[in-house]
């Protein structure tokens, strides 16, 4: 039985802009397992942004296949990704992109919304769970302009986790924070990779080699896999 | 419908007071439309019951050189579409009553009763059974008032169970047509006869001022012969013409110039067409300003809330909403302030209205003031509102979230897209739609108006 949860195939992005084509991935062969804290490095433009979107379904890739849980994701409509979306995949980005109006509770079940599964009664429990999982049982009500920097993510986070995705993917997430803060999200991220999620972290910091257990390098359009000598 | 996603978004609109400077607006355009809507609808409806309800905008005299009055009279009678013809002299009279009741002593007017002329009662006899020395009064019947007052105190109003059966005594003053001294006014006697009220009709199905009393014909002519007055009674004289329908006084004026009759041009009372046309056009530039200006600034604020929620819009779809999911969310909010404007506008207007129609124009009540049935064309006006809005958002909306997710999360590619604004030739073509739509409402608003 095929245990990955993502398998890449000659995946290719290329962009259109006026002048010229840019090729950022050049035909990506990689699977991602559940479980495991993957880290992706490289250098600024080397495309680790278009990849974690794409694997994130936010983006379709130019050519080449995308299995999740062995489906053919790359070519869905609307409706199908954005169900992947909801029920597989947590997005965690650089910026919080919390709603302002709404506390961190409410913010958390934003993504629940629309998610059948939850009754209205186990959405509030849940968030709070998932608040107090991060750390913020003290803060359920506060609102972002309340937060510090660090919180408001943790709050991402509990709002990346609401839908309990088996994916969790997030682009730079402590690019906006100190040392401390980092060490608390990507202690986190640890958490959830060994609870059985897949974990998949773009960082520049080196202290994500502390916690990663594959770290990847993309590097002229090409994913491999390099020791950080853990 | 998740009533999750209806609490948010009215959490959403609650914490962030910009959207209450909108509501706030939006509450302003909107009753300030519902009070041009409101005051034209009333003003088309207060003319055209002028000029259908009473009689006297279809009122004219004609004058017969060669016919005697009798045999002008036995003519006019037998033309279609002419419900009444008599003589001016009998039509009616301003006279001092004396009622005691109230101390409520005025001046009163009686008119020429005949079937064709007075309203239906609804109290008591009607004109059919009238005898000699009894009288029809309005419901509401006020003696000394006069359409023209504004102050009319209500209290002074003598309401049904007191009016019927009540005796008034009319006074008359006579004059000497044959004394030719100068001190005529000293000489007056007075001719006073009672009159008892046996019937109360509703005098604002014929727009009829509270003090206006129908009496038999005879009684008319009685009355006027033994009080004199003035002319003598000229075998040669004016009569006057009561025609059935406004639309038909054309038609039968005509008829009368080819029977040989000089006719008046103008009706007894008519309404000045050109005041009235100027007044319609004013009040329609300004409801479509209102209107315009309305749907701009709507426009413009649906813009900018999008362009500001952009990136949010994008975490949303990256939380796994869907297109439509994020057009309902979004609409929602939108939806929600407009229907809060829409019922705080929809009260003041009410308070604004019970303030006009009780204290400045009270005395005008009863000529049918009225916001009923003005609802109905807010409600439809606020539907068109709404629907417009909802089109501009969810297009917009649509615009954004049609890219790809990545595209709406990238920071450089949004900073550059706010450069490309809408061009010219979009902005015409806007402002020309809803001019278009303003300039149908409106039609429509009047073509109901006429049926
Ligand atoms: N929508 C787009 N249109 C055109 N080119 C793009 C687009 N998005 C990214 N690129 C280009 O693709 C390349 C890879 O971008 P990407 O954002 O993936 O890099 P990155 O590795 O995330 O860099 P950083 O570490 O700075 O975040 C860059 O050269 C970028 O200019
Ligand atoms: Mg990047």
């Amino acid at each position: 039985m095929n245990k990955d949860i993502i398998k890449l195939t000659n995946l290719v992005k290329d962009y259109n802009t006026l002048n010229k084509k840019i090729e950022v991935l050049k035909k990506i062969n990689y699977s991602f397992d559940k479980g495991k804290f993957y880290a992706i490095k490289g250098h600024s433009g080397s495309g680790k942004s278009t990849l974690v979107k794409i694997l994130g379904l936010m983006d379709n890739p130019t050519s080449g296949k995308y299995l999740l849980f062995n489906n053919e994701v790359s070519k869905l409509s609307d409706k199908l990704s954005s169900y992947y979306r909801m029920k597989h995949i947590g997005f965690i980005f650089q910026e919080y992109n919390l709603n302002p109006y709404l506390n961190a509770i409410e913010n958390v079940i934003v993504p629940m919304l629309f998610n059948a599964e939850i009754s209205k009664k186990e959405r509030k429990e849940k968030a709070k769970e998932l608040l107090k999982k991060v750390g913020l049982e003290n803060r359920l009500t506060h609102f972002p302009s309340d937060l510090s920097g660090g919180e408001q993510q943790r709050v991402a986070i509990a709002r990346s986790l609401a839908n309990s995705p088996d994916i969790l993917i997030a682009d730079e997430p402590t690019g906006n924070l100190d040392k401390a803060n980092e060490k608390i999200i990507f202690k986190l991220l640890k958490e959830m990779s060994n609870e059985g999620k897949c974990v998949i972290v773009v960082s520049h910091s080196d202290e994500v080699n502390l916690y990663s257990d594959i770290c990847l390098e993309l590097d002229n359009g090409k994913l491999k896999e390099v020791n950080h000598g853990k | 419908m998740e009533n999750n996603i209806i609490s948010n978004s009215i959490k959403t609109i609650k914490r962030n007071k910009s959207n209450w400077y909108i509501i706030a607006i939006i509450t302003l355009l909107l009753t300030l439309s519902f009070l041009c809507i409101t005051f034209r609808l009333n003003f088309d409806k207060y003319n055209e019951y002028l000029e259908n309800r009473n009689i006297e905008f279809r009122t004219f005299y004609v004058y017969h050189e060669n016919n005697s009055n009798e045999k002008s009279i036995q003519e006019l009678k037998k033309v279609d579409h002419i419900l009444e013809v008599y003589n001016p002299n009998y039509a009616s009279r301003a006279i001092y009553s004396n009622i005691n009741l109230h101390n409520l002593d005025g001046s009163l007017v009686i008119r020429y009763g005949t079937q064709n002329l007075v309203p239906i009662s609804i109290e008591g006899k009607s004109i059919e059974d009238l005898d000699t020395n009894e009288m029809i009064c309005p419901y509401n019947f006020y003696p000394d008032s006069s359409i023209y007052e504004f102050n009319i105190d209500k209290n002074k109003i003598i309401h049904k169970d007191e009016s019927i059966n009540l005796i008034v005594s009319l006074k008359l003053p006579i004059y000497n047509n044959d004394t030719n001294s100068k001190d005529k006014y000293n000489d007056i006697t007075y001719y006073t006869r009672n009159f008892k009220i046996v019937g109360l009709y509703d005098n604002t199905i014929n727009m009829n001022d509270n003090n206006e009393c129908y009496i038999k014909a005879e009684d008319m002519i009685e009355i006027v012969n033994k009080s004199n007055t003035v002319t003598n009674q000229n075998e040669y004289t004016n009569l006057l013409v009561a025609v059935d329908k406004i639309q038909n006084i054309e038609a039968v004026r005509e008829q009368l110039i080819n029977l040989g009759y000089e006719v008046n041009e103008e009706t007894r009372v008519y309404i000045d067409k050109n005041l009235i046309n100027t007044v319609k056009i004013i009040s329609n530039i300004i409801i479509i300003v209102v209107i315009i200006s309305s749907f701009l600034i709507l426009k413009n604020y649906i813009y900018k809330k999008i362009r500001n929620e952009k990136k949010y819009l994008g975490i949303l779809r990256a939380c796994g909403y869907t297109k439509n999911q994020i057009i309902i969310c979004q609409s929602l909010e939108l939806l929600t302030e407009l229907i809060i404007s829409f019922i705080i506008s929809i009260l003041t207007e009410i308070i604004v209205f019970i303030i006009l129609k009780n204290y400045i124009f009270n005395k005008y009540t009863y000529i049918g003031l009225d916001i009923s049935n003005n609802i109905l064309y807010f409600i439809m006006f606020f539907s068109i509102i709404i629907v417009l809005s909802f089109l501009i958002d969810s297009i917009q909306i649509r615009k954004i979230i049609n890219n790809s997710i990545s595209y709406i999360l990238n920071e450089n590619l949004n900073k550059s897209e706010k450069k490309s604004n809408m061009n010219i030739i979009k902005k015409v073509g806007l402002f020309s739609i809803i001019f278009i739509i303003t300039f149908i409402l409106l039609c429509l608003i009047n073509i109901i108006l006429k049926k």
